[in-house]
């Protein structure tokens, strides 16, 4: 491809393929590097910048800022990103992106799941950026917290789930020792795997499923992100007697006032 | 300003050529955002193409004849019009430095260049052309094409193979500045007199290289004794002037692993990032000696 004339409109026709079609994100320096290379001419900053303007303002494509900034391709009805090309060699997706796949997750079918009783509540927080800045393993990247009342049993049930979410290369036997650190605060510890088909990592599954046995530690695949069943559970939890001491001063930092009211008012049979 | 011409040459393989030739152009384009370079790969294992270009476009070039070889073919064997500027990838680099791509752009070479050189050899010598007039064709092809890419390009670096290639032979005589990296040991110094002496003690149409040979200590290792003795015996005899006339460089490359990795961050495993790397992320604590070495080159070439 020899010397051209681009525009802004032009550009960003050619930014579009060149973002991958799984919704990784781009940093804005990549883009420009790549689209240099294609095009064979140096993209000055406004050039590219205008280009990206327009497809965001079209919702062709999302941002997130940061160092850098990146794009990445935008969903199409808001929850599914574009046209997926299955099989693709796809790039590894960071952890911070697979944290909204995982939410939607526990928030839907795991939540349905634990089949509560319809008068129970439950809430899913990020816990990944609360509790001690040093404490090691203390933070679980989500909690699901339920709490119900028993029809003839005086009294109520909470049962807390915390989730470590590794992504597909970031795990090993390690994270599940991480997971179960985190049963210190809670009652049930789960492993959450990004574990394509047809992954390199499934090499190691077997002996991580085997130590999620071992120490009863859940272990959830994630064989797709943008798939609504895409979660699979292979190795269920087992309760820990955890003290109710540590759990309540748990939950007293990572959950909002609200959070704890909703709660309170279960278990007081206020609801 | 007219560009400089920078031949990295050695007859011995393995003591640094393509490294020399790769990052010394991202220095050379990381240095000063204004200065555009062009790398000239003229070795058929293409190695400093698929350092700048990586798999995947270098497969394109070759795909769609981008190549050094597939001009000599269309110019020298085909009869064609084709001209050299066509054949060269501008922006080539995935390296990002002040917030911009190098200036880069390439010139590949493909595995076919050691056939196109035979099939000319054979072609001249068909319409009776002897040694010297083939060497004057490729004189004629370099002075027609390769001096006036010095008009677009502040510096256009050759990577020549390790071996002395009719091309490549111009290549080196035509050039502003020859730069031949060598690893400080005995074999690699061993085999420096002669061919500093073929080319600087011999004409080709009655024109020797335009400066003395300036030699790039490479791969070097401190901790090895061999090293800082041929080191100082290369250093003493540029220091007196010797036979054959030498200079040296003061800047030394060591053998780390950062430079080694440089060369190799973009096959299919790596991230974006990785694939793309800043300049500085990518030579690490490597770039301190590679603006050295940039400023060293620049001065040469400025006659300070």
């Amino acid at each position: 491809m020899g010397q051209m004339e681009v525009n802004a409109e032009t550009l960003a026709r050619r930014i579009l393929p060149l973002l991958p079609q799984d919704g990784t994100p781009v940093l804005n320096r990549v883009m420009r590097v790549m689209l240099s290379r294609q095009l064979e001419i140096q993209i000055e900053p406004d050039l590219y910048f205008g280009a990206r303007d327009l497809l965001l303002q079209t919702g062709k494509i999302g941002r997130s800022r940061g160092q850098s900034g990146q794009i990445f391709l935008a969903a199409l009805n808001g929850s599914q990103p574009a046209a997926v090309e299955p099989a693709l060699p796809a790039e590894p997706w960071p952890e911070a992106r697979l944290m909204q796949p995982l939410r939607i997750y526990l928030e839907g079918a795991f939540r349905r799941g634990l089949d509560l009783p319809a008068d129970s509540t439950s809430l899913v927080q990020d816990s990944s950026a609360k509790g001690p800045a040093k404490g090691l393993w203390a933070r679980p990247d989500f909690i699901l917290v339920s709490a119900m009342r028993f029809k003839f049993m005086p009294g109520a049930q909470v049962d807390v789930h915390s989730f470590e979410l590794k992504t597909e290369t970031g795990c090993s036997v390690l994270a599940v020792h991480e997971a179960l650190a985190q049963t210190r605060f809670t009652h049930f510890g789960h492993l959450v795997w990004h574990l394509p088909e047809r992954s390199r990592s499934e090499a190691r599954l077997a002996e991580i499923e085997d130590h999620c046995d071992e120490h009863g530690i859940g272990l959830i695949r994630m064989r797709d992100p943008l798939a609504s069943e895409g979660c699979e559970i292979l190795a269920d939890p087992v309760r820990k007697s955890t003290l109710p001491m540590a759990v309540e001063g748990f939950l007293e930092t990572r959950l909002s006032a609200v959070q704890k009211d909703s709660l309170a008012r279960v278990v007081r049979g206020k609801s | 300003m007219a560009g400089k011409l920078i031949a990295v040459a050695n007859m011995k393989g393995g003591v640094g050529k393509t490294t020399t030739v790769v990052s010394l152009a991202e220095a050379l384009a990381a240095d000063d955002s204004n200065v555009s370079v062009l790398v000239v790969d003229l070795d058929p294992q293409a190695s400093a193409s698929v350092c700048l270009a990586g798999d995947d476009l270098l497969f394109e070039m070759i795909k769609d004849d981008k190549t050094l070889d597939a001009f000599l073919d269309e110019r020298l064997i085909k009869q064609e019009k084709t001209k050299l500027n066509s054949k060269i990838h501008k922006a080539v680099s995935a390296t990002y430095h002040a917030g911009s791509p190098l200036k880069i752009s390439l010139l590949p070479c493909g595995l076919d260049l050691r056939f196109v050189e035979r099939e000319i050899i054979y072609n001249l010598t068909k319409k009776s052309f002897f040694t010297k007039g083939i060497e004057g064709q490729m004189w004629k092809q370099f002075n027609q094409e390769f001096l006036s890419l010095g008009k677009i390009y502040d510096y256009v670096i050759f990577d020549c193979p390790p071996r002395i290639s009719t091309l490549s032979e111009v290549a080196i005589r035509a050039s502003d500045l020859v730069i031949i990296p060598t690893i400080p040991d005995f074999i690699s110094a061993y085999g420096l007199a002669a061919f500093v002496k073929f080319f600087w003690e011999k004409e080709m149409f009655g024109q020797t290289p335009k400066r003395l040979p300036h030699i790039l200590i490479t791969r070097l290792l401190t901790t090895v004794r061999q090293h800082k003795r041929v080191a100082a015996r290369l250093e003493e005899a540029a220091a007196k002037g010797e036979s054959p006339v030498i200079r040296l460089f003061r800047t030394r490359v060591p053998q780390a692993a950062k430079l080694a990795d440089a060369l190799s961050t973009m096959d299919d495993e790596s991230s974006f990032k990785e694939r793309y790397p800043t300049y500085s992320r990518k030579y690490g604590d490597m770039t301190l000696m590679l603006g050295q070495l940039a400023q060293e080159v620049k001065g040469v070439l400025n006659g300070i």
